[in-house]
């Protein structure tokens, strides 16, 4: 039965470089410990099994020497194994010191591990054999399957239970293996098959578990972070909304309060010509102050962004930019008469906001279109100047002038972004999401 | 001695009502019979004193003076109603006068602007400090098109599907029909035939 034997390790083997590879590469790609334990208790499993079992299963030619140090360190790959996996186990589900018994069991166990690599390679030093007390070691994990099951009971969040179910798998083909090697040692039965097959199909059924399971929370995170991400953007918009409407009824009212009464000063009394040159200059700085806090406040949060909604605002924001003379801006709106999401309105009125200043900032462009309209359950928008454009294929570079942050902007609302530009003819922005 | 203007000021800001008081003292044919601070206090002043005029701030605690204006004008629409606010938002002064306001001034404005305002309106009239040109005065005729548009407006005259476009332009399928829907709104048709008339009439083909 060498043969059977043979090839289902080719097969383990495929299998578990695969995944080798596949979790290094989701570890380069989200950046995650998770991921990289994960791949290192892979990769110490593997180099484990490739010691202990492929020589007894293929007919490889290895000399003396090189099977001396199979033996070497086959047995401290077993325990560092542990080790990543005790790691990976307190990254994947958020353990955090104090929170749980899992924690202090998961030091216990990378600390008993730890011990037990340290002391496999002092005792190989020493020239001591340990085959004896090391057969019992699988027995480390009986704790770990306890708190494991109890665990994938209590547990809410459906990813966490389907990796803690994968583990009870690999636990499982551990424990008949062991159990198996305990008969085998009493009443020599004579398997025909290698006894470590039932911790390889534990391995596997365990890592097509795990595979699914780490996807699972990659999705699931993802999700958490588009929502937290909402919620950071509505509290900074609120706490806006918020100022602006302090600035506006408290200091603005203040302001104008004074001014009025200064007002009611002229011509009831009698002063010098200097003095009445001074209090005229006075009420002119009086209304720029007034005017700077209304542009202030203004730009924080247009008030009618948040009464009348966005074709109004948007309108109030062209008249402003419009009375400076130095652009012109034309803005066309069709099937917004009902409200949108405020949070919708208040992203595209900031994406038109910046837009429009990139236009006029960076394009030294003299006209810009403004095009909003609601078609059913899509809204476009363009917005397009006759500025001095860009080179689309330079657009990284640029990216820098906000670009970058209207595109995440678009992204949380599940739309897309569309550029086009030509110099000297201008650029145009074709913005659609769903509403 | 001519009969004085009566006056109402509501402002929830003691300054603004103190200020306007006192230039309203220096214009002789006006008194300022009562103020308020909100909109129930307005309402009672309103049903105790015969006000003839009222200077209302478009912010209030309770409610807004835009919803405060529609109340006055429907339980007494001989009242005239100037809006006051700290800055000119048009989309403010827009709701303003159509709930029935006469006139809108600024907190900052000048004695002699008030004055005229006073004047305006007491006489049945209009009247503004702020400037209110409509910003999209566009051509209902010839909509302004994007420059996109315009490109796909004319490969539809020439005939295309939206998959011909599609491929001419580099854009997906998806893409070249909302702005082709966008184009039936702009020019108010629902057709590919009625789209190419009006456009062809409009100059832009």
């Amino acid at each position: 039965m060498q043969s059977f034997n043979f090839i289902f390790n080719c097969l383990f083997q495929g299998i578990m470089i695969y995944h080798i590879l596949f979790f290094l590469i989701q570890y380069y790609a989200f950046k995650r410990m998770e991921f990289l334990y994960y791949t290192l208790f892979l990769l110490s499993l593997n180099i484990f099994y490739c010691t202990f079992i492929l020589p007894k299963v293929a007919d490889i030619p290895l000399s003396e020497t090189t099977k001396q140090w199979f033996v070497y360190i086959e047995k401290p790959l077993q325990f560092l194994a542990n080790v990543f996996y005790a790691f990976f186990i307190m990254h994947y589900l958020n353990v955090k010191k104090g929170n749980s018994n899992l924690y202090k069991l998961l030091i216990v166990n990378i600390f008993i591990n730890s011990t037990a690599v340290f002391l496999c390679i002092l005792f190989t030093i020493l020239n001591f054999n340990y085959q004896a007390v090391y057969d019992y070691t699988v027995l480390i994990l009986f704790p770990i399957v306890i708190v494991t099951i109890y665990k994938f009971l209590v547990t809410d969040t459906n990813y966490s239970k389907v990796v803690l179910f994968g583990t009870t798998f690999m636990v499982l083909g551990s424990l008949v293996t062991f159990l198996l090697t305990l008969l085998e040692k009493k009443m020599h039965l004579g398997f025909y098959f290698n006894l470590f097959i039932p911790v390889q199909i534990g391995l596997i059924i365990h890592l097509f578990i795990q595979s699914y399971g780490l996807t699972l929370k990659a999705v699931e995170l993802d999700k958490m972070l588009v929502i937290s991400l909402r919620q950071n953007q509505k509290l900074i918009e609120d706490e806006r909304s918020r100022v602006a409407k302090d600035l506006h009824d408290g200091l603005g009212g203040l302001l104008s309060g004074v001014k009025l009464s200064l007002n009611s000063i002229t011509g009831n009394v009698v002063v010098s010509e200097q003095h009445a040159t001074v209090f005229k200059r006075v009420l002119n700085q009086l209304d720029n102050a007034i005017s700077e806090m209304r542009r202030v406040a203004h730009s924080m949060m247009p008030e009618s962004l948040l009464r009348f909604g966005l074709a109004q605002a948007i309108e109030d924001f062209c008249y402003d930019i419009n009375e400076s003379k130095t652009v012109q801006l034309n803005f066309y709106h069709h099937g917004l008469e009902q409200r949108l999401d405020s949070s919708i309105e208040i992203t595209l009125y900031r994406v038109i906001q910046e837009l429009v200043n990139n236009a006029i900032k960076h394009a030294a462009a003299t006209e810009i279109m403004i095009h909003l309209v609601r078609n059913e359950n899509q809204l476009t928008l363009t917005v397009e100047d006759n500025g001095v454009g860009f080179n689309i294929n330079n657009i990284q570079k640029i990216k820098g002038v906000g670009l970058s942050n209207i595109q995440s902007r678009i992204d949380f609302l599940k739309g897309y972004v569309e550029i086009d530009s030509k110099k000297n003819v201008g650029s145009s922005f074709y913005i659609t999401i769903p509403v | 001695m001519e009969k004085q203007i009566s006056i109402l000021l509501i402002d929830d800001h003691a300054m603004v009502i103190e200020g306007m008081k006192a230039i309203l003292q220096l214009i002789p044919s006006v008194q300022v019979k009562a103020t308020a601070n909100n909109a129930f206090e307005a309402m009672d002043a309103l049903k105790q004193h015969n006000i003839q005029l009222c200077f209302l701030d478009i912010n209030l605690p309770d409610i807004s003076g835009i919803d405060l204006c529609l109340k006055i004008k429907k339980e007494f629409p001989q009242i005239h109603i100037i809006g006051l606010s700290t800055f000119s938002q048009r989309s403010y002064i827009a709701q303003m006068m159509q709930n029935g306001a006469s006139g809108y001034l600024l907190k900052s404005a000048t004695k002699e602007e008030i004055e005229e305002a006073i004047a305006t309106v007491i006489q049945g009239k209009l009247f503004f400090n702020i400037s209110t040109t409509d910003v999209h005065n566009h051509d209902k005729n010839a909509p302004l098109l994007t420059r996109r548009e315009k490109e796909i407006l004319v490969l539809i005259a020439d005939g295309l599907t939206n998959n011909e476009i599609a491929s001419r332009l580099f854009l997906s399928s998806h893409t070249v029909d909302s702005h082709r829907k966008n184009l039936f709104v702009k020019f108010d048709v629902n057709n590919v035939a009625l789209l190419v008339k009006k456009a062809s009439q409009a100059g832009l083909l």
